[in-house]
C-alpha cells in the first residue's frame, strides 16, 4: 500500500500538467475549480496536490499553453480564469498520445498483456 | 492604539511567506497572492460545507497547499522560465537601444542648452573677448569631453529602461536585477571604450570614465513605475541644462585660456622668426646669416600629433652636426617655449636627399601634451646650438584608446 501510495503521488505529480490541460479543455476555469473538476472526473480517486497545481498553471501560462484573465465573481473574491490557447490544445493532444502509449506499455509489462 | 490593529491571520502569515519567496515584479507578485488568497477562501468555504469549523477549514486549506516557502519557490521557478529570460534579453536590448537614441538626442539638446546658457552667462560676467577664443580652442579633447557628456546621458536612459524591461519580461524583482544589470551595463560600455579611439587628455579621460558610471547608475535607478514622462522628464532635462549652464561659465572664467596655432603655420614664419629672434632664446638663436639655409617651398604637415616637415635647403648642411627636428612644450603664446620646458618632448633626426630635408616628430603617444612648437635645430660649424627654422606650433593631444593612453609614456 505504501509503495502504491507513493507511486500514485509521483504519478499525480508528473501528470498534473496534462490533467490541468484536459479539464481546462472543457472551458474557462479558475484554480480551485480545476482541482475540484480533476477530483470529480477521477471519481475521487486522486486530486493534484494543490501546492503543485498553481506552479503548473503558471508554467503552462509562461509556455503559452494557457492564457489567464481576472474576472469578478458574483459570490466571493474575483478569480483568475484560465483557458487553452491553440498551443495548449496541441500540447494536450500530444500529451494524450504520449500517455496512451505509455499506459499501454506499462500495461503490457506489468499485467503481462501480449501484443494482441 | 496598537490594540486597534488586528493581528495578522494564519492565512495572511501564510501568504506573506509565499510572497517573500516569489521575488517577482510587484504587480505580478500581488496577482499571484490574490489568486492564492481566492483559492484559500474557496477551499475554506468548501471545507466548512463539509462540516469543519471555520478555523479547522482554514488550517486544512492551507495544509493542502503545502509549505508556503516551497510553494513560493515553485511559483517563482514557474514564472521565471528560460523562454521569458531570452525574450527579456532581446526586449531589454531593443528598449535600451530605443531609449539610448532618445537619450542621445536629449543629451545633445541638453548640452547645447547648457552651452548657450553658459555662453550667455559668460558674456554677462566676462565680456573680455580675448577669453572667448580660449574656450573655442581649449583643446582637441574638448570634443571627447562633450561627447562623453552626451553619451553619459544616453547610456543612463538606455540602462535604466533596459533594466526595467528585462526585469518585467523575465518576471524578476527589480531588486534582484539592478546590480547585475548595473555591472552588465558598465561592462558593456567599458568594452566599447576599450576599442574606441578617442582624443584624450586627463580631463577627457575623466569624462569618458564617467560614462560607464552613468550607465551603472541608470540601471541602479531603474524603478517599477513608468519612466519620467512629460513634466517630470522636462524638469530633469532642465535641471541638467541649468547645471551645465552654471558649470560651464565657471570653467571658462576660471581656467586659464589655452591657445594653439593652426597646424600649417610652419616655415613661412621665417620673417616672423627674424623679428622675434629673442623669443627663441630658450632653444637657441636664429642667426641672420643662416637664413640662406632655408629656401622657399617648405611644407609643414600636422596630423594627429605627427608633425612632418619637408623643406629645401640651398646648400647641404656641410659642417653642421646634430641636426634635429624638435618639439617643445609651449606656453599659451604659441611661439614661446614653456618656462618649465627643460628639453624637447620629442625629436627626430631628419634625412636629407640632395637639398631636400625631411623629418617627422611624433607626439601622439605622449600623455598630457599641451600646446607645443616644433623647430629645426642644429649645431653650426662654430659649435653653436642654433635654430635653423621654426618654431611652428600646434596643440598636441593624445589620440588613441583609453588603455593606450593609460600605458603611454608621460610627457617629460
Amino acid at each position: 500500500m505504501k509503495l502504491f501510495g507513493s507511486f500514485g503521488q509521483q504519478l499525480a505529480k508528473g501528470t498534473t500538467p496534462m490533467l490541468v490541460l484536459a479539464v481546462i479543455g472543457d472551458g474557462e476555469l479558475y484554480g480551485y475549480d480545476i482541482a475540484q473538476r480533476i477530483r470529480e472526473r477521477s471519481g475521487g480517486a486522486f486530486a493534484p496536490s494543490e501546492g503543485a497545481l498553481y506552479p503548473a498553471l503558471h508554467r503552462l501560462e509562461a509556455e503559452g499553453a494557457l492564457v489567464a484573465v481576472w474576472r469578478d465573481s458574483d459570490r466571493g473574491p474575483r478569480r483568475r480564469y484560465y483557458r487553452l490557447t491553440d498551443q495548449g490544445r496541441g500540447l494536450l493532444a500530444s500529451s494524450k498520445d504520449e500517455w496512451t502509449s505509455f499506459a499501454q506499455s506499462v500495461e503490457r509489462v506489468a499485467l503481462g498483456g501480449g501484443d494482441g | 492604539m496598537a490594540d486597534d490593529i488586528p493581528a495578522p491571520s494564519l492565512r495572511d502569515r501564510y501568504l506573506d511567506r509565499v510572497r517573500a519567496q516569489l521575488r517577482l515584479p510587484d504587480d505580478i507578485s500581488l496577482s499571484v497572492v490574490d489568486e492564492l488568497s481566492a483559492h484559500i477562501a474557496d477551499s475554506t468555504e468548501g471545507l466548512v460545507a463539509e462540516g469543519l469549523t471555520a478555523e479547522q477549514a482554514e488550517r486544512e486549506a492551507l495544509a493542502r497547499l503545502g509549505s508556503p516557502d516551497e510553494l513560493g519557490a515553485n511559483l517563482r521557478a514557474s514564472e521565471q522560465t528560460l523562454r521569458r529570460a531570452l525574450a527579456a534579453a532581446g526586449g531589454g536590448a531593443l528598449v535600451a537601444a530605443r531609449q539610448g537614441l532618445i537619450g542621445l538626442v536629449m543629451g545633445y539638446a541638453t548640452a547645447m542648452i547648457a552651452v548657450v546658457g553658459g555662453g550667455l552667462l559668460v558674456t554677462a560676467f566676462q565680456p573680455d573677448p580675448d577669453r572667448w577664443p580660449a574656450l573655442a580652442r581649449a583643446g582637441a579633447a574638448v570634443g571627447t569631453i562633450f561627447g562623453a557628456m552626451v553619451w553619459a546621458v544616453a547610456v543612463h536612459f538606455a540602462a535604466r529602461a533596459g533594466t526595467r524591461r528585462f526585469a518585467r519580461t523575465s518576471r524578476r524583482a527589480l531588486s534582484d536585477v539592478r546590480r547585475p544589470a548595473a555591472l552588465f551595463a558598465a561592462g558593456a560600455v567599458v568594452a566599447v571604450l576599450l576599442v574606441l579611439p578617442l582624443v584624450l587628455d586627463l580631463p577627457a579621460v575623466a569624462a569618458v570614465a564617467f560614462v560607464p558610471v552613468s550607465a551603472a547608475f541608470g540601471a541602479l535607478r531603474a524603478t517599477e513605475w513608468d519612466e519620467p514622462r512629460g513634466r517630470r522628464r522636462v524638469a530633469l532635462l532642465a535641471g541638467i541644462a541649468v547645471l551645465g549652464a552654471v558649470v560651464l561659465p565657471l570653467v571658462v572664467l576660471f581656467l586659464p585660456p589655452v591657445t594653439s596655432a593652426p597646424a600649417t603655420s610652419g616655415f613661412d614664419s621665417i620673417e616672423v622668426g627674424r623679428d622675434a629672434e629673442n623669443l627663441y632664446a630658450p632653444i637657441g638663436r636664429f642667426a641672420a646669416d643662416e637664413m640662406s639655409l632655408i629656401d622657399a617651398g617648405t611644407t609643414f604637415l600636422g596630423d594627429g600629433g605627427r608633425v612632418t616637415i619637408r623643406t629645401y635647403v640651398s646648400t647641404e648642411l656641410d659642417g653642421w652636426s646634430d641636426v634635429r627636428l624638435e618639439a617643445w612644450l609651449a606656453d599659451t603664446d604659441s611661439f614661446v617655449p614653456a618656462k618649465s620646458a627643460k628639453g624637447p618632448i620629442a625629436s627626430a633626426i631628419p634625412t636629407t636627399a640632395g637639398n631636400i630635408l625631411t623629418a617627422e616628430v611624433d607626439v601622439s603617444k605622449l600623455r598630457n601634451v599641451g600646446p607645443y612648437l616644433v623647430a629645426l635645430v642644429g649645431t653650426d660649424p662654430a659649435g653653436r646650438r642654433t635654430i635653423i627654422s621654426g618654431p611652428a606650433s600646434r596643440e598636441g593631444t593624445f589620440s588613441g584608446t583609453v588603455v593606450q593612453w593609460l600605458f603611454s609614456p608621460s610627457a617629460r
